[in-house]
């Protein structure tokens, strides 16, 4: 499942969906706001394109990776400092695929998926540089 | 011609987004960032280097199908593309 959302989401939940009796473990990622002498965030996503590129990095983890399944769920919108941003669960036959290709899968959403952060502290806002 | 254009993030508080520019037949994606950068205080310096080329940090795609930097700027625009501009991304 793929998902580009304003809605919150339960991790534990999308574990319990993606269970099967071929896998032998799940490996979850949950990225939060963090605190960095900021209030809140607004995220900001080019959706259609995000969609796309959330596809196509599960579709090259699928063929750099022996997994059984890929679920991502990226929020946008106005998000405060604890609040979920990005969560993935791998799940594969064996545990170090899976811990693999959820490294693979997160270091690519920050790499190439159209997403902006916007952060607000009490001193202004500012745009959270890119890495090019 | 006309070009759709969206603009995220920085990009969109410099010049705004769905926007709707025209371009003379055979206009490249230079042609049409150029346009853009004229729109707005502030969008020259951050679309365009002092030689007027497309700053290599500003990521086009045309028609959702990102260009890579080499060739980019002489890529034909057709009318009712989609051009999309936007500084690097930062999700996650």
């Amino acid at each position: 499942m793929i998902r580009i959302s304003r809605e919150d989401f339960d991790l534990c939940g999308i574990i319990r969906e993606a269970r099967s009796d071929n896998a032998g473990g799940f490996v979850s990622f949950l990225g939060t706001v963090r605190d960095d002498g900021i209030e809140s965030m607004d995220l900001e996503v080019y959706e259609e394109v995000a969609e796309q590129e959330l596809a196509e990095i599960r579709n090259e983890a699928f063929e750099r990776f022996d997994i059984l399944s890929v679920d991502i769920v990226h929020r946008f919108g106005h998000l405060k400092v604890g609040d979920q941003i990005v969560g993935i669960v791998v799940g594969a036959s064996h545990r170090k695929a899976a811990f693999e290709a959820c490294e693979f899968i997160i270091d690519r959403i920050k790499e190439s998926v159209p997403i902006w952060k916007l952060e607000h502290t009490p001193s202004g806002s500012r745009w959270v540089p890119g890495e090019h | 011609m006309k070009i759709r254009v969206k603009t995220f993030a920085r990009f969109r508080e410099l010049v705004g987004t769905d926007l709707e520019i025209e371009l003379p037949d055979g206009g490249t994606v230079l042609d049409g960032v150029t346009r853009l950068a004229s729109t707005a205080s502030g969008a020259k310096e951050a679309l365009l280097d002092e030689n007027g080329n497309i700053r290599s940090h500003v990521i086009v795609m045309v028609n959702k199908r990102r260009l890579p930097n080499r060739d980019r700027e002489q890529e034909v625009l057709h009318d009712g593309d989609e051009l999309a501009i936007f500084p690097p991304v930062a999700g996650g």
